[in-house]
């Protein structure tokens, strides 16, 4: 069953030419009007560089074979088991059940879906033979077939479509092969419309993408490549958020950025909730809460020792004379404290993809280090907010007051206006001396409370 | 070929361009990205990314460096810009910390054995010593305070300390006169000075260029600031503080490592916010202004905060000091007439309903803009609603008439209006120059709309042979001449953004009436300058007169202008500012508000106002 690359493309060819059927896409900015054709559901291949499975591919266990041979029969038993486990894959199966399939799939002349990917997939499940087809020109470049798949797939729902990390990928994907932020933007729905107040918001979109995406590299770095891409696709409000705080504090204190930013990676590793994790803004909250709840002798040396291993050595077949201009950036900060976040990040990277019953160190299982720590942020975490409710709590007769002069301070100008036009003086006197009367009361309250205080 | 990041630099270019061997790491190369982006034609080998950002993002570089094993190389001038923020940083800390003054006397004797030959106020001693002693100086001090004097000073002293050799100054065209002047009149012999108008003579001492120039000629003034020790000086400063975003800035803020010695001369530094600051300090210290200010100041607390940090890096004459008698502010205020106040609650009423819908989808700065234009015309002149801007009004305030939705009565109440009524103001200024002429007192009066200035000298003060600038007037210099000289001229009719800068009447007027201000506080600072500079006779009166429409915009803006000014003088620690710049606080009111301290932006103070709150 198994064809050649050129008696499939010659067979798609010969059915091309004599179709009559047509189906128009844009490309390259005008309307392009492709051959429909009626394709066996065998001879179409699933597009391993769909990048709405790229993570999931990395992720693979039999990764090598998939991105080598991506069209033996093996990987494409897996590209298609890897679509039939995507969320709406048994919604849209029901849907061609009932509907049968309503729009054309799109194909390059060699036969790869570019679009229709997941339907090839559901037709073959429902027992079709068949698959409609249309057929892009054999002049198309891989880059423009990658912004046709943007533009069908993103553009389309993409929401539902991609997850994080493929989103991730394809935006570090298009940017190196030189669209610009802010077409990215406006393709990804980051940006309505090119406003300057739109294209600011959806620039640094695509920015935090890549900041993620880089962080992420980092961190499965620490681990050895051990942590799966797609792991970290359901943290997507976490990674999220741990950059937004790393940008907004990266201007005034890099160091403090990177350590918040760590110690909330850290704290997605373990299993901490994002809400939690929104307590850590700063170092405050370390010193303040981390610190004395990780206080275990045993955590604390097992992220020691990571962090000495860690601390640069200096190779001496490296040359670094060429960087004798730079200046290190030097932060002492982290030496003082006793929980170094970027080493707590490093220590359960590496530690991620053990059974929970291997040692870390001497006397701590990962499973231990992880519970630790866990605990540790997530009771921190609580106590801040605990802390945060109580001093509300103390504030909230002055907001009260300082809301109800706001409100006085309406009331005159309104009166200034209403005076002109036929106002009731008398109701608006006995309103007057009725707030004096709970002013009176609530001072009375006051000086009842300091006498108290005193006895 | 071993794993090599090339970083290169042409003197001149805006950006620096990185590029990599194959062999460097794709994980070095996603930081790379993520810190520096992905501009350029090949990303994936190579981006260019702006000089700014470059300087400001450098320290994830040495320890990637060092974990891929990745060595630099570096091309052109990119070593030097690095090296030069090394330096900048270095003497920023200098400067910030306390240090020795020059000695007054060894300077001063050090330039009169040179070229210099005018003699200097005390006060401009003073700021002539501390910005000697700084590597890279601001002039703060109000208009009139002879920051040109000054100048010249210094250069003069840089010339024999530091070898400085030549100096350019980028100054708004009306300023070029006083720079030639004050060269002849400050340095003996003096200097060769030159307009720069597309080439530039040999032997050239102090250039002068405009702003607008700067752009088309970017590569020869970079050429020439290159070529020797040079000494670069932005006049009238806060021109260029849209700092990167906008092209003035950008030419000034790439001109600036090429100068040895940079200086900044503005009376109003921050106008309108504290970020205006931003741009002026990056021109001085490249890579430093993020250190030096907050992202955000919204409180009076955060600004003396920051006055304090800088305070040592600039220098600052406060009007009180050049010992001027105090103006007398006055804020009139009036109620409108009562068909012209129907006009201003309809228009009011239909603001409401229009935003009250969908505000936050509508009510973005744009609409703000076009929002604050009617609201002014309709507080001063309601006829203004309909006629739409004037061809020679401001860019910034051009609009077209005012769309009347079918169903509104202002359209009945506007065609009516001019048979039954004549603005208040109108009458007011009429009557202030009819006494002001009789008592031989010339008048300026200010109005931000050209059709205003045009309908007053038209009719209301034609018998006062008015003279008149504003950008439409070609003859701008002999209007002022007029005013100056013709004793029947007893009126100037001016808008603030032709003439808040660069003209001296204060020998010929002293009484001026604003027609209605806008929420430009710096321009307004500005404005008040024009007639009351250092010169002034001891015992001359200056009366000013703002005029106000009761429970209107005005009244917003009032509150507003008053707030930036107390925010510029807490930041330039000069009370003197506001007791100078600001009408007496009316007997009620305002204080009140702005202890609660909840207003902040102008948007939410015209919110407010319209009742959409």
């Amino acid at each position: 069953m198994e064809m050649t690359e050129d008696s499939r493309s010659t067979d798609i060819e010969l059915k091309a030419n004599e179709s009559t059927e047509m189906y128009s896409v844009r490309w390259q900015n005008r309307s392009l009007p492709l051959k429909v054709i009626h394709l066996s559901i065998d001879h179409v291949l699933l597009n391993p560089d769909s990048h709405r499975i790229r993570a999931q591919i990395e992720s693979h266990s039999d990764r090598q074979r998939l991105e080598h041979d991506p069209y033996s029969v093996a990987a494409q038993d897996a590209i298609a088991q890897i679509l039939r486990d995507t969320l709406d894959f048994d919604k849209l199966a029901d849907n061609l059940k009932e509907d049968g399939q309503l729009e054309p799939g799109i194909i390059t002349h060699k036969g790869v879906l570019i679009n229709g990917n997941t339907r090839a997939v559901a037709l073959r499940g429902i027992g079709e033979g068949y698959i409609d087809v249309a057929v892009l020109p054999k002049s198309a470049t891989s880059g423009e077939l990658t912004q046709l798949e943007a533009r069908l797939q993103l553009a389309r729902d993409y929401k539902q479509d991609y997850t994080l990390t493929n989103e991730l990928l394809f935006i570090k994907e298009q940017l190196d092969e030189g669209v610009t932020k802010e077409d990215l933007a406006l393709l990804l729905g980051k940006a309505q419309s090119r406003s300057r107040q739109h294209m600011q918001r959806g620039v640094s979109q695509i920015e935090s993408a890549l900041r993620i995406l880089q962080h992420i590299r980092e961190i499965q770095e620490m681990s050895n490549g051990t942590i799966p891409l797609i792991d970290f696709d359901p943290h997507e409000s976490a990674l999220h958020e741990a950059d937004r705080i790393y940008a907004s504090l990266e201007g005034r204190n890099r160091a403090e950025a990177e350590r918040v930013r760590s110690g909330r990676m850290a704290g997605v590793l373990v299993g901490v909730t994002y809400r939690n994790l929104r307590n850590w803004d700063s170092d405050d909250f370390l010193v303040d809460h981390v610190v004395e709840e990780l206080d275990d002798q045993r955590v604390v040396e097992a992220v020691q020792r990571v962090a000495e291993g860690a601390a640069p050595e200096r190779d001496p077949s490296f040359n670094d004379e060429s960087l004798a201009i730079l200046e290190d950036d030097v932060d002492k900060t982290s030496d003082t404290l006793h929980v170094d976040p970027n080493a707590l990040l490093a220590t359960v990277a590496s530690a991620y993809d053990n059974d929970d019953d291997v040692p870390v160190t001497d006397g701590l299982t990962k499973g231990e280090l992880f519970g630790h720590v866990r605990a540790g942020i997530t009771q921190a975490a609580e106590d801040r907010e605990q802390e945060r409710r109580d001093q509300r709590r103390q504030f909230d007769p002055i907001r009260f007051v300082l809301d109800a002069r706001q409100k006085v301070d309406h009331a005159e100008r309104a009166f200034a206006k209403a005076a002109e036009e036929g106002f009731k003086r008398g109701k608006f006197k006995i309103e007057l001396r009725r707030l004096r009367k709970q002013v009176e009361e609530l001072e009375a309250s006051l000086e009842q409370d300091g006498q108290n205080a005193h006895d | 070929m071993g794993r090599m990041l090339t970083i290169e630099h042409s003197p001149g270019a805006i950006e620096v361009v990185a590029t990599r061997t194959a062999s460097v790491p794709d994980a070095f190369w996603l930081k790379l990205q993520s810190e520096w982006g992905t501009d350029g034609r090949r990303p994936r080998e190579s981006v260019d990314v702006g000089v700014s950002t470059f300087l400001e993002r450098l320290h994830w570089l040495p320890k990637f460096c060092r974990k891929y094993r990745v060595e630099l190389e570096w091309r052109g001038n990119a070593k030097n810009l690095v090296s030069g923020r090394q330096l900048v940083r270095r003497s920023l800390r200098e400067a910030l910390e306390p240090r020795d003054l020059v000695d007054s006397e060894e300077l001063l004797d050090t330039i009169t054995a040179q070229r210099y030959r005018r003699d200097l106020r005390p006060f401009q001693v003073r700021d002539l010593v501390s910005l000697a002693s700084i590597a890279h100086g601001a002039n703060f001090s109000v208009p009139g305070a002879g920051k040109t004097s000054v100048a010249y000073a210094l250069h003069e002293y840089l010339r024999s300390t530091q070898g400085i050799h030549q100096m350019l100054v980028v100054a708004p065209v009306s300023a070029f006169e006083s720079w030639e002047t004050e060269a002849i009149e400050c340095l003996v012999p003096s200097p060769a000075i030159q307009r720069f108008q597309g080439s530039i003579a040999s032997g050239t001492q102090v250039l002068l260029v405009s702003y607008q120039r700067l752009e088309s000629g970017y590569a020869q003034l970079a050429d020439w600031l290159a070529s020797r020790a040079s000494h670069m000086i932005l006049d009238e400063a806060h021109r260029m503080k849209r700092g990167w975003a906008g092209a003035w800035g950008r030419n000034c803020l790439n001109l600036a490592y090429l100068a040895t010695r940079r200086d900044i001369l503005t009376g109003t530094p921050a106008p309108q916010s504290l970020d205006d600051l931003y741009a002026l300090l990056e021109f001085l210290w490249p890579g430093s202004s993020n250190v030096l200010l907050p992202s955000e100041v919204t409180t009076a607390d955060e600004a003396s905060i920051v006055s304090n940090r800088i305070s040592p890096l600039y220098s600052r004459t406060t009007k009180s000091e050049l010992d001027l008698p105090a103006p007398q502010i006055h804020l009139h205020k009036q109620a409108l007439g009562t068909l012209h106040g129907e006009i201003y609650a309809a228009l009011l009423g239909i603001y409401r309903g229009s935003f009250g819908l969908s505000r936050r989808a509508q009510f973005d700065m744009r609409s703000l803009g076009a929002v604050t234009m009617y609201l002014l015309e309709a507080a001063t002149n309601p006829s203004l609603l309909v006629a739409g801007s004037h061809p020679s009004d401001p860019i910034s305030f051009r609009h077209p008439p005012l769309e009347i939705p079918i169903e509104a009565d202002l359209d009945e109440l506007l065609r009516s209006y001019p048979s039954y009524e004549m603005p208040w103001k109108f009458e007011y200024i009429k009557k202030t120059v009819g006494r002001n002429a009789s008592l031989g007192r010339k008048t300026l009066v200010w109005s931000n709309f050209v059709r205003n200035l045009e309908t007053l000298r038209q009719f209301e003060l034609s018998e006062f042979a008015p003279a008149i600038v504003h950008g439409g007037v070609i003859d701008r210099d002999a209007q002022i001449a007029k005013f100056r000289a013709d004793v029947d001229c007893s009126v100037l009719l001016a808008n603030p953004a032709a003439t808040s800068e660069g003209i001296s009447l204060h020998h010929e007027c002293h009484d001026a009436v604003y027609l209605e201000r806008t929420f430009n506080a710096g321009q307004y600072l500005q404005s008040l300058d024009r007639i009351h500079r250092l010169g002034l006779e001891p015992e001359t009166e200056t009366h000013i007169t703002v005029l106000c429409s009761d429970s209107t915009i005005d009244e917003v803006v009032d509150d507003r202008v008053r707030q930036k000014t107390e925010r510029l003088s807490l930041l330039l620690q000069d009370p003197g500012l506001i007791v100078m710049a600001l009408p007496a606080i009316p007997e009620e009111g305002l204080m009140g508000k702005v202890d609660l301290g909840l207003e902040d932006a102008d948007a939410i103070g015209l919110r407010a106002h319209i009742g959409i709150e």
